[in-house]
């Protein structure tokens, strides 16, 4: 099995073969999960994309074409979900600001929280986090995975121009804050 | 006021250049905790038992259920409903006045008549005479050559009547 390349265990699980997921997986997860931690912020969040990717993927591998290789598949799957997400948190914040929403949501109080408030001690996970989430994510696959511009312009279904000029802005952010977090 | 990003494009070396700078500045900070070895195991053996329950014969007939069967029974009713009670009368044109008759119940019909002929009991006899007599006079010529009951007709008829009925005729009474 684990001579196989990505395509040929692709085959393998069409045709029933359930080792064959579970050697994709052995060989996807952790650059699934690190991708999905960077755009997050917490291994929680990094812990579910992983699932619902893999859980995905296996659910539409007849979708998958090889036009791009597997691993490109499963990472446009993990970086849209990831998105999904930051989209989700940015609607529940917005919510937990108003008086009401504090009333119906009342602020968590728990160890997980405190565990991911030390996980975020990183300079650099802060800076990512103040990023727009497109840039958030172009900045995570260049600067952490060093993928192509072609191979982020296929995750996010978008043309290669703006996201040079897209990393660009998103590394001048990080370099202030770093700058600034430093100096203080 | 907020300025718009500089859109002016990006050198390579530029991106080179910062990216090298963001990488320096980063150095020796506190990594992020990686997890152990026990998790990535632990994470294939979870994500196999979502894939067991996703691809059960309950769950595959609720997808189906949700996806398909409901909508579709949905439409169905709807249209169906929007049929019954929502569907605009058909407008069919008849063919013809006699058609259009014969559509119409006795009733309808009957009363028909005698509003037409409540006018013509309450009219003069000068004016009845001309909505009888108001015919082209070579209908008239064709009726009582058919017929020859010219003298019949004559002799029932009053003397104004017959003056209408020869000016209709286009002569005038011998």
């Amino acid at each position: 099995m684990e001579t196989l390349t990505d395509l040929e265990l692709v085959d393998e699980v069409r045709g029933g073969n359930r080792q064959a997921f579970t050697e994709l997986m052995r060989r996807h997860q952790k650059k699934i999960y690190w991708a999905a931690r960077r755009m997050l912020g917490t291994h929680a969040d990094a812990d579910d994309i992983v699932q619902e990717t893999f859980l995905k993927a296996f659910m539409n591998l007849g979708e998958f074409r090889g036009d791009a290789g597997f691993f490109t598949w499963i990472y446009r799957i993990a970086i849209n979900l990831s998105l999904n997400a930051l989209r989700k948190r940015h609607l529940i914040d917005y919510l937990q600001e108003s008086e009401l929403a504090r009333k119906v949501f009342p602020a968590r109080e728990d160890p997980q929280k405190d565990l991911e408030a030390k996980e975020l001690e990183a300079f650099v996970v802060k800076a990512v986090a103040t990023l727009p989430d497109k840039q958030r994510a172009v900045f995570v696959m260049r600067y952490y995975e060093e993928l192509t511009y072609e191979e982020i312009a296929y995750v996010l279904k978008t043309s290669v121009g703006g996201l040079k000029a897209n990393y660009f802005h998103a590394l001048r952010k990080v370099q202030e804050f770093l700058r600034h977090a430093t100096e203080s | 006021m907020r300025l718009r990003a500089d859109r002016s494009k990006v050198t390579d070396e530029e991106e080179r250049a910062l990216e090298a700078s963001v990488r320096e500045l980063s150095q020796g900070q506190v990594e992020t905790p990686h997890p152990a070895d026990a998790y990535w195991q632990n994470l294939i053996i979870r994500i196999n038992k979502r894939v067991d329950e996703a691809t059960s014969g309950k769950a595959i007939s609720l997808s189906w259920a949700a996806r398909v069967a409901i909508p579709g029974v949905v439409a169905v009713l709807s249209f169906l409903i929007g049929l019954r009670y929502y569907a605009p009368d058909r407008l069919v044109t008849p063919a013809s006045l006699l058609e259009a008759t014969s559509t119409l119940p006795s009733a309808t019909i009957d009363s028909l008549v005698a509003l037409s002929l409540s006018g013509a009991e309450n009219a003069p006899d000068e004016t009845v005479a001309g909505w009888v007599l108001s015919i082209p006079h070579e209908m008239a010529s064709d009726y009582l050559c058919e017929y020859e009951g010219t003298t019949v007709l004559l002799g029932d008829l009053s003397d104004t009547e017959v003056k209408h009925l020869l000016s209709a005729l286009g002569s005038g009474p011998n």
